[in-house]
C-alpha cells in the first residue's frame, strides 16, 4: 500500500492533476461525440506524449481512456448513437427513458453507475496486478507463446463477425508485424526490396491509420447522417441515494462482471456490456420493462463498460498483455516510452506502475464531477460540425505520423492503413483482433523460438508444463466452442422441425 | 441477411487478401536459413501466417460467394438507409489528401502553405462549396496551419518540411 499512497502524493501535483483532468475530459468530449472514439484519441496523443514526462504521459492516457468509455454514454442517452462501441446498450434504455422526458434522470443513473464501477474495478486493480505479475514472473517463454495464443483465440471468438473473419484479422496483424530486421540472425525479411521496410513498420503510424483515419473515411462516407437530438438543459443529472439502494445489487453484480471481463486478455466493454445487461434482463422480475426506459438496463450496460476499464489494467500491467483493443494502443505507449511490459516493470519502474493504478482513481472522480456538472454543456459539443472537425483531425493524424520519425514513409503508412482500416471494416472484418495480433505478435514469435532453442526443438513442453498446458487446451477449447455452438444450434433446429 | 454490396466487398478484399499472402509468402521465404542453434529460422512464423492468412481468406471469399447467390437484390422500402452515402467526396477526399503529402513531401510548398490549402479545399468540399462557409474554411485553415505548425517545431521542436 505504501507504494499506492507515494504515487497518490506525486500525483497530487500541479501537473499530474492537470494532465488527468484534461485527459479525462477530453476522453469524454471525444467518447460523446460520433464518429470519434477513445481509440483514435489516444492514438493520436501518442506521437505528443513523445515529448512529456512519462508518467505524465501514460496517466493522461488512462484518463483519456476513462474520458471515452463513460463519455459514449452522452450521445446514446440523447441521440440514440453510441459515441463508443461501450456504449450500444445504453441506447436501449437511455434513449427511451430520455424521450419519456427524464434525460436528466437517465444521464444521472449512467454517471452514477460509472462511477461506482470504476470504484469497484479499481479495487480489483490494486489487489490483484501484483500477485498476478509475481505469479508471471514465473512464466517462461512456452507460458507467454501460449498465453498470446490464447488471447488471439479469445478476442477472435467474442469480435462481432464470425469467428474465422476474427481468426484472419488477427492474423492479419501478426504478418504486419512481421517485417523488418529478424531479431535472432539480423537479416531482413519481408522488405519487398524497399530500405524503409528495414526498421519495420512503425507501431504508433498503423494504430493511427487502423483507428483514426479509417474512422474519418467512416465518416466522410456518412456525413450526411441526421440524428434526432434531446435537449438536457435545465435538467440536473445526479443518481440520487435512494437511486443507489434500489440499484445496489445490479451495480455490484455489472460492475464485477465488467471487471472479469475486462481481466480476460482481448475482450473488451461492448462484451462486458452485452453481458452484464442480458444478466440483469435474465434475473430481473420485469425482463419486460427493459429497452423501454427501464433504469436497471442503463445501470447494468454504463457499470460493466467502465468496469472493464480497471479489469483490463490488471493482464495490461501484470503480463504485458493488452485487456482491450485500447489496451494494446497504451501497451504501444509503454514501447514508444522505452519501457518493457510484462511483469518485470513493477520490478524496473514500481512508481510507475503505482501512478498508473493511482491514476485511474483519480480519473474516475474527475469523470464524476465533470459529467454531473458540465453534462450539459458537453452535449452542446455534439453540434461541433464535422466538416470543420474531420480535416483538423486528419491533418494531426498526418503531423503526428511524420513527428515519429520525421520521415514520409510514416505518413504514407498512416494513410495506407486508413484505407486498409476502411476496407477490413467496410468487409466486416473487426479491426480488434488486428491490434492485438500486431502487438502480440512480436512477443509471441519471440517467446516460441526461445522456447523452441531451450528444448533443442521440442514442441514438448507446451503440453508438459502445467500452466501452457492449461493456456493450450483453453486455446483449443475456445477455438472448438463456436464450431460445437453452430452444430448443437443446428441440431436443435432440425429437431424443432421435426416435431409435430 | 448480408447486402449484395457488403458481400461484393468482402469478396473483392478476400481476394486481395489471398494475393498479398501468396507474395508474403515467397518473400518470407527469401530470409536467412535457419542456424544449427535455431530450428524454427525467420521465416517459418510469416510463411506460416500467410498460409493461415491464404486459407481462411479463401474459406470467407467462397461462404461470400455462395450467399451472394443467395441475396435477392435491394429492393425500395422501410429498409433503405436513411442517408446516402458519400463515397465521391470521400474520394475526393482521399485525392486531396495525396496532393497535400506530395506538395509538402517533395518541397514543391512550405508545410504551413500547402496545409492552409489542404484545409481549405477540404473544409469547402465537406461544406459542399457553400458561400458562407468558405470563410470561415479560411479562417480554420490558417489557424491550424500556421498554429500546428508553430505547436510542433516552436514548442515540441520537431522539423517540418
Amino acid at each position: 500500500m505504501g507504494g499506492h499512497l507515494e504515487a497518490l502524493g506525486h500525483l497530487s501535483g500541479f501537473w499530474p492533476l492537470f494532465y488527468i483532468f484534461l485527459g479525462t475530459a477530453l476522453g469524454i468530449i471525444f467518447g460523446a461525440i460520433p464518429g470519434l472514439t477513445g481509440a483514435m484519441l489516444i492514438a493520436l496523443s501518442l506521437p505528443l506524449t513523445f515529448y512529456m514526462d512519462t508518467i505524465n504521459a501514460l496517466v493522461m492516457l488512462i484518463s483519456m481512456y476513462v474520458g471515452a468509455i463513460s463519455g459514449g454514454l452522452i450521445t446514446a442517452t440523447l441521440f440514440r448513437m453510441p459515441g463508443t462501441p461501450a456504449s450500444v446498450m445504453t441506447t436501449f434504455d437511455g434513449y427511451p427513458m430520455a424521450r419519456a422526458g427524464n434525460p436528466g434522470r437517465a444521464l444521472g443513473l449512467g454517471i452514477g453507475a460509472s462511477f461506482f464501477a470504476g470504484i469497484v474495478s479499481w479495487i480489483f486493480l490494486v489487489l490483484l496486478t501484483e500477485p498476478l505479475s509475481d505469479i508471471a514472473v514465473r512464466f517462461g517463454p512456452f507460458e507467454y507463446f501460449t498465453l498470446v495464443l490464447m488471447a488471439l483465440v479469445l478476442i477472435a471468438s467474442v469480435s462481432k463477425g464470425e469467428f474465422l473473419v476474427g481468426l484472419l484479422s488477427g492474423f492479419l496483424g501478426m504478418l504486419v508485424a512481421m517485417p523488418g530486421y529478424d531479431q535472432s540472425t539480423g537479416g531482413l525479411r519481408l522488405t519487398f526490396g524497399f530500405h524503409e521496410l528495414d526498421a519495420g513498420l512503425s507501431l504508433l503510424p498503423v494504430l493511427i491509420g487502423v483507428f483514426a483515419v479509417s474512422q474519418i473515411i467512416a465518416d466522410i462516407v456518412e456525413i450526411d447522417r441526421k440524428a434526432e437530438r434531446i435537449d438536457v438543459r435545465g435538467q440536473r443529472a445526479l443518481m440520487s441515494l435512494r437511486d443507489l439502494g434500489r440499484q445496489f445489487i445490479n451495480l455490484v453484480r455489472s460492475s464485477l462482471i465488467g471487471t472479469w471481463v475486462g481481466i480476460l486478455p482481448g475482450i473488451g466493454a461492448v462484451i462486458g456490456s452485452v453481458l452484464a445487461y442480458s444478466t440483469a434482463k435474465n434475473l430481473s422480475k420485469t425482463p419486460e420493462k427493459f429497452g423501454t426506459g427501464f433504469e436497471d438496463g442503463i445501470v447494468a450496460s454504463e457499470a460493466a463498460n467502465n468496469a472493464t476499464v480497471g479489469g483490463a489494467l490488471v493482464p495490461l500491467i501484470a503480463l504485458g498483455i493488452p485487456g482491450s483493443v485500447i489496451d494494446a494502443i497504451l501497451l504501444g505507449a509503454l514501447i514508444i516510452h522505452s519501457l518493457q511490459p510484462g511483469p518485470m516493470l513493477f520490478v524496473s519502474n514500481p512508481d510507475l506502475v503505482y501512478a498508473m493504478m493511482m491514476a485511474f482513481l483519480i480519473a474516475n472522480i474527475f469523470m464524476f464531477l465533470v459529467m454531473t456538472g458540465a453534462v450539459k454543456y458537453i452535449a452542446m459539443m455534439m453540434y461541433a460540425p464535422k466538416t470543420y472537425l474531420l480535416p483538423i483531425i486528419l491533418l494531426f493524424c498526418i503531423v503526428g505520423a511524420f513527428a515519429l520519425n520525421n520521415r514520409m514513409f510514416d505518413v504514407v503508412v498512416v494513410l495506407s492503413f486508413g484505407v486498409i482500416g476502411y476496407a477490413m471494416e467496410r468487409s466486416g472484418i473487426p479491426l480488434g483482433p488486428f491490434v492485438i495480433g500486431l502487438v502480440l505478435a512480436p512477443i509471441a514469435e519471440t517467446a516460441l523460438r526461445s522456447g523452441l532453442m531451450a528444448s533443442d526443438g521440442s514442441f514438448w513442453p507446451l503440453v508438459t508444463r502445467p500452466i501452457s498446458c492449461t493456456f493450450l487446451v483453453v486455446s483449443i477449447l475456445l477455438f472448438l466452442w463456436p464450431f460445437l455452438r453452430e452444430f448443437l444450434d443446428r441440431r436443435k433446429a432440425g429437431a424443432t422441425i421435426e416435431e409435430p | 441477411m448480408a447486402s449484395r454490396s457488403f458481400l461484393a466487398f468482402r469478396i473483392g478484399f478476400g481476394a486481395v487478401l489471398m494475393i498479398v499472402a501468396a507474395f508474403a509468402y515467397f518473400e518470407a521465404g527469401k530470409a536467412v536459413p535457419p542456424t544449427s542453434y535455431e530450428p524454427l529460422g525467420p521465416a517459418a512464423v510469416p510463411q506460416g501466417l500467410a498460409v493461415l492468412i491464404l486459407i481462411l481468406s479463401a474459406i470467407m471469399v467462397a461462404r461470400a460467394a455462395r450467399e451472394y447467390g443467395r441475396v435477392k437484390s435491394a429492393t425500395r422500402g422501410g429498409d433503405a438507409p436513411a442517408y446516402q452515402p458519400r463515397y465521391d467526396l470521400a474520394a475526393i477526399a482521399a485525392a486531396l489528401t495525396v496532393i497535400y503529402v506530395l506538395l509538402f513531401g517533395l518541397h514543391i510548398m512550405s508545410f504551413r502553405w500547402a496545409t492552409v490549402l489542404f484545409l481549405t479545399a477540404l473544409c469547402m468540399l465537406l461544406n459542399r462549396f457553400r458561400p458562407r462557409q468558405i470563410p470561415i474554411s479560411l479562417a480554420v485553415a490558417v489557424a491550424f496551419g500556421f498554429g500546428i505548425h508553430y505547436l510542433f517545431t516552436r514548442v515540441f521542436v520537431v522539423g517540418l518540411p
